[in-house]
């Protein structure tokens, strides 16, 4: 974790921004299997997003408990974290298990024998939507830190995660099926999230800049300091500006012979995720505590 | 219903961290996790900057933001004092509380997993003791009693010193006020 000039928090670390990841990627994966599974798309690509989620998140969840202190120790404690509602983390706690339970059914019934009925799948896609917005909303509601505290968090994050969520889809179902997997009528959809990422991002670092002395702290941390080189190669180049410029590529003519092959798909859908990672990376550590004084 | 609250008159505190070491010596905390730490800051623009360094511990908010974010309930405001208490057998150590306290008031403690504060002393409190930073600071900077009584020392002292409380725009009510 770059040290942010010892300005960030330190109080969480790797463990929480690799779970956000992982509880993103996997809850857009649900998500991208049911909007893919309506508008029929390849069987492959919607099997691939509905077994991604169950294990995605369950290993995000994992990292969490793990980084408990006393949980860890005492597991029968972690049973509390259900019992105040008035916190997102218990919300949380509720919306992550109760998704797990339907996401496992969703992904992996069917390989038991076991038949969900038709609504099973949309209810799961409605919860996936709560994990994705829940992470925003955990970070989002800490006035401590104002880079955080910012209603824009939750958007960015969900929409960060339908994408990536879909790049982890596309990248497993080209694997499995060894390239053979029809991803051309999902482009517009993919196009229309890495553009609204883009804006969202430019906002939320808008008001960041222009906001109290410590998310103006936050947003120099990301534009300027230690953090820069996940900022503008990570999330900025590699994240959203190589996804873009292969889409514009590809628009038919030019490069489209070269940039509709799978390697150059899953090239694509791998440099996404690398941006959901590094987009998480990012908030989690430039998240600057205002000053006492 | 009492509101247990304390002045600290940084007037007359001579920066000793005698309130951090009687708290750690008290409480048997390790080095560095003493429930008050003396943090410096450099306030103002040139040409009209000085550097302040005041006690900082958990202020006892009426209104906590720690407590608002605590999954399991094991920080909690006490009715009967009015302070922020821990509850060690809940505490998971999400640490949580630590992101969302404004005043950076709360530690890991490393060995038991869980966060630690000040806890007002409040044990100490009803067996009539005064709480061990203020009875052993020097300059007699801390003042402890009942902000809910206008009539207590510490009451009368407040407003008499018009001490202020930190961030107040927050809508966290501290019950710890300053005197600068």
């Amino acid at each position: 974790m770059p040290d942010a000039q010892g300005l960030a928090q330190s109080t969480w670390g790797w463990p929480v921004i690799v779970y956000l990841f992982l509880a993103g990627v996997g809850a857009g994966a649900c998500l991208f299997a049911w909007w893919a599974e309506r508008r029929q798309g390849p069987e492959s690509l919607v099997t691939a997003g509905r077994r991604l989620a169950a294990p995605l998140v369950a290993a995000g969840t994992l990292l969490l408990v793990f980084d408990l202190g006393a949980g860890r120790m005492h597991p029968l404690r972690i049973l509390g974290l259900y019992s105040h509602p008035a916190s997102v983390m218990t919300l949380g706690t509720w919306i992550l298990s109760i998704f797990l339970v339907l996401s496992v059914v969703d992904g992996y019934g069917p390989l038991a024998g076991l038949r969900p009925p038709r609504w099973w799948a949309g209810l799961t896609a409605l919860f996936a939507l709560g994990v994705a917005l829940y992470t925003g909303v955990l970070l989002g509601v800490v006035q401590a830190i104002p880079f955080w505290n910012n209603a824009l968090l939750p958007v960015l994050f969900v929409l960060s995660a339908a994408s990536a969520g879909m790049s982890a889809a596309s990248l497993t179902a080209l694997l499995v099926e060894r390239g053979r997997v029809e991803l051309e009528g999902f482009r517009d959809l993919h196009r229309a999230l890495l553009v609204a990422e883009a804006a969202v991002l430019a906002l939320y670092l808008y008001f960041a800049a222009h906001g109290p002395e410590a998310a103006r702290l936050s947003y120099r941390l990301v534009v300027a300091g230690p953090l820069a080189p996940a900022f503008w190669l990570g999330l900025v180049g590699a994240g959203l500006a190589l996804p873009a410029l292969f889409e514009l590529l590809a628009a038919p003519r030019l490069w489209a012979r070269v940039l509709t092959r799978p390697a150059w798909l899953g090239l694509e859908a791998g440099l996404v995720l690398v941006g959901g990672l590094c987009l998480r990376l990012l908030v989690v550590g430039a998240g600057v505590p205002m000053r006492l004084l | 219903m009492a509101r247990y609250g304390m002045l600290i008159d940084l007037t007359l505190c001579a920066q000793c961290s005698a309130c951090t070491v009687a708290c750690e010596a008290l409480y048997g905390l390790p080095a560095g996790e003493s429930g008050v730490h003396l943090r410096s800051f450099e306030t103002g623009r040139f040409p009209a900057v000085q550097r302040i360094t005041l006690p900082v511990q958990c202020m006892h908010c009426q209104e906590p933001p720690c407590v608002q974010v605590c999954p399991t309930g094991a920080t909690y405001r006490d009715p009967a004092t009015g302070t922020v208490q821990m509850d060690y057998e809940r505490c998971v150590g999400c640490r949580y509380c630590m992101t969302a306290c404004p005043y950076g008031a709360r530690q890991f403690d490393e060995a038991q997993g869980t966060v630690a504060k000040c806890v007002f002393c409040t044990s100490r409190v009803e067996q009539g003791l005064q709480p061990a930073c203020v009875e052993t600071c020097i300059g007699q900077a801390r003042l402890f009693g009942n902000l809910g009584d206008p009539t207590s020392e510490v009451s009368r002292a407040i407003a008499e010193r018009k001490a202020v409380p930190l961030h107040p725009e927050l809508g966290t009510q501290p019950s710890v006020f300053y005197v600068f």
